[in-house]
């Protein structure tokens, strides 16, 4: 691409929803740029870099992950909601986006979670269904190699099979297999964006174990979303321009979206054209930067005429319970847990109480490296014995609950505070409504009586409700421009040429992690794109 | 009986109220340690001795463990403040109590005799269970800051990065990996393995 060339498209963020979108486009022609506010990792990169974050974590004593922001300047935030918003522990700004430090759960949403206001009269129904798309479910688990087995129940129909088979559930998860088929609860594997098998140039998991605990994987058996930006580079119709923050989005006379200023790391500010936009840079910064793009056509922010951009911030809400069992469960040998029950995910009385996802965990209880440190005192062989009667008696389960979208749950800027550019800061207005906490409560009774079926003495309940890291909501989609951001197709009502992706444009959260419907969504944006700019 | 029972009684909460008390006095929110935050290279005979520690957090420790060991307390001294001055004064304890036992240097010592000038120099650190304000204060009145400064960055240190490595891992849980399972057979995790 020359210089004063103006590219068909310029995507705004390099997570999963940016990356299907540029590499869908650009396989089809388009000249692509992405923009990225954080850095690339490059694959070749990758081991090295874990190594030195597992060398540094010794040196500290801490567990740090990876991905970590390495510029907090940038990324400063405030809250003023009644909950303590801890965005940056929940987000990262890299390359592949927050699918670089993602569980790699790839799951679908079910028929009914796009209809809750249909079916029960809370929340509100997306302007479309599940059937319109299921094909795209489809596609996206081709896409990132989902594997997985159609052994759940409670999930809804499906036209095409999984493209690996599913991970075998490990050690502990067989544990709880009885005791919860005795109270009646089934459990089944977990579809992971993980390659059982050798896959697309990927190998299959060597249970590095890491993904979870570091949130890496060295080898890229678990998908992470750089890797559909490599396979849009390879098409030769794109660009990729990292350490790259847009500040904001201009306009022209008509309301056209013309270019956008992008600040490199070191503060200097450039201006990207492009005939089309997407923007796709998560639920948070996506209403930021519409709430920062004012002009004279949009003085209160790009494409929010509705007055809604920012507005229904929703997470998944969790709670855990544990305790001490005289059985070893052998954890900590893969880094993912493989058996999940999806079975209170849509409850009859869901307009009272909400969905709930319990998983078993395959990694309880401490570590050896924390039992030597808490030890009293124990020297020579007595401490090997000591951890190793220690170690693995502990058992848990994980239970995360839906939150329904509320208009006072919001992202909005702090005018106060400003950002390493010298742009008002995002602040997270976050509070949590009876609903979650009565569904909460049912979570904990149902992880209660799992683990007293399997023998847990004394349960340990979490303290407080914690959140999940899915951000959703800040540009719903809707039939209605007065009551919605974006149309079902994700274009922006009120801009010609704006689209939004990602998990910013959902009407309700579900149960269960958004990225596999994300993906589905992108897929299904970058083909009307395709067929309505590109034609 | 029912005397003795309740000269028990009255003695041990007696004893704990007194704790609280002393604890509440002293107000006491960890022992602190106030070292000089100079960083810096550690010499190579007190990285000897302190990474000689490993042999009693984990008996038959191989050698190349051992010095992976010795590079990491070496970068933390090099890149955190305190952890020269801390590790320097936990090797001059260890030889300070081996020259008075055993008229030796620590590492030139038997493992026995290693493990007991580590239990002198340790103390009970569950007296007061469940209370860690009252752990606290009584550590900070009867444990003298050398000793300390050895359990916080010396055995407390190692210990948690012995066991962190796959070394530690493979000897305490059988498993070959920190965390993980050998490669070879990825899904092996679904079975049960030795431990111990």
């Amino acid at each position: 691409m020359s210089k004063d060339h103006i590219p068909d498209i310029c995507v705004i963020g390099s997570g999963i929803a940016g990356a299907l979108a540029a590499y869908k486009l650009a396989a089809q022609g388009s000249q692509v740029v992405i923009l990225e506010a954080g850095r690339y990792v490059k694959p070749a990169e990758r081991m090295s870099y874990l190594r030195e974050i597992q060398f540094n974590n010794l040196v500290n004593n801490k567990h740090t992950k990876a991905w970590r922001s390495d510029f907090r300047e940038r990324d400063i935030f405030t809250n003023s909601g009644s909950v303590e918003y801890q965005l940056n522990s929940f987000r990262t700004k890299v390359v592949g986006g927050c699918t670089q430090h993602w569980g790699g759960v790839a799951v679908r949403y079910t028929e009914s979670d796009f209809t809750l206001r249909s079916n029960w009269g809370i929340g509100d129904d997306w302007p479309i269904k599940y059937s319109d798309l299921e094909p795209y479910y489809g596609i996206a688990e081709w896409e990132i190699g989902v594997s997985g087995n159609d052994d759940n129940p409670f999930s809804s129909w499906r036209s095409t099979p999984f493209p690996m088979p599913a991970f075998p559930y490990s050690f502990t998860d067989k544990f709880f297999m009885g005791p919860c088929a005795k109270l009646g609860i089934k459990l089944h594997t977990v579809p992971y964006a993980r390659n059982t098998k050798f896959r697309a140039n990927r190998p299959s998991c060597q249970a590095f174990g890491t993904c979870s605990s570091l949130r890496i994987c060295p080898i890229r058996a678990q998908y992470s979303g750089d890797i559909h930006v490599e396979k849009a580079l390879a098409t030769n119709n794109v660009t990729l321009k990292s350490n790259s923050s847009v500040l904001h989005i201009n306009t022209d006379e008509r309301g056209n979206v013309i270019s956008v200023t992008f600040a490199d790391k070191n503060g200097n500010q450039h201006e990207q054209k492009a005939k089309v936009f997407i923007l796709a840079a998560h639920a948070v910064e996506s209403a930021r930067l519409l709430l920062m793009s004012t002009s004279s056509h949009y003085p209160n922010g790009l494409a929010n005429n509705s007055g809604l951009v920012g507005k229904y911030f929703m997470e998944h809400l969790h709670t855990w319970a544990r305790g001490k069992i005289s059985e070893q469960l052998y954890p900590y040998r893969i880094g993912f847990h493989t058996a999940e029950s999806h079975q209170f995910t849509n409850p009859d009385n869901r307009d009272d109480i909400g969905g709930i996802k319990i998983s078993i965990q395959s990694n309880a209880g401490q570590k050896p490296s924390n039992l030597a440190k808490n030890n009293p005192g124990i020297l020579g062989s007595g401490l090997s014995n000591y951890i190793r009667d220690n170690f693995g008696h502990t058992a848990s389960v994980f239970a995360q609950v839906e939150q329904l979208p509320d208009i006072n749950n919001y992202v909005g800027l702090d005018d106060k505070i400003k950002d390493a550019f010298g742009m008002p800061a995002p602040c997270i207005n976050m509070n949590i409504g009876e609903y979650e906490r009565n569904t909460i409560n049912k979570g904990k009774a149902v992880i209660s009586s799992i683990l007293e079926a399997v023998g847990v003495r004394d349960i340990e309940y979490k303290s407080e409700i914690g959140f999940d890291a899915h951000h959703m909501g800040t540009c719903r989609m809707g039939n209605d421009p007065e009551k919605s951001v974006v149309d079902a197709n994700l274009k922006a009502h009120d801009v010609n040429n704006l689209y939004i992706l990602g998990s910013s444009t959902f009407v309700t959260g579900g149960v269960t992690h958004p990225t596999l419907t994300i993906a589905a969504l992108s897929l299904r944006a970058a083909e009307h794109i395709a067929k309505k700019n590109m034609a | 009986m029912k005397r003795r029972r309740f000269l028990y009684l009255s003695a041990g909460s007696a004893a704990t109220l007194g704790g609280l008390a002393v604890a509440k006095f002293i107000d006491v929110r960890g022992p602190l340690l106030r070292l000089p935050l100079t960083m810096g290279a550690l010499n190579k005979q007190d990285t000897r001795t302190l990474s000689s520690l490993c042999e009693i957090l984990l008996p038959d420790i191989d050698n190349q463990s051992v010095q992976f060991v010795e590079t990491v307390i070496k970068a933390q001294c090099l890149q955190r403040p305190g952890y020269l001055q801390g590790l320097l004064l936990s090797s001059n304890l260890l030889n300070g109590y081996s020259a008075k036992h055993n008229n030796q240097l620590f590492i030139s010592l038997s493992l026995d005799n290693k493990i007991n000038i580590v239990k002198d120099i340790l103390w009970d650190r569950k007296l007061f269970l469940g209370s860690t304000r009252l752990n606290h204060a009584y550590e900070k009145l009867l444990i003298s800051k050398a000793r300390r400064i050895f359990y916080k960055y010396a055995y407390r240190n190692l210990a948690t990065i012995v066991y962190d490595i796959p070394i530690g891992w493979k000897r305490s849980v059988n498993y070959n990996q920190s965390p993980g399972y050998p490669a070879p057979d990825p899904f092996g995790y679904e079975n049960s393995i030795n431990i111990g």
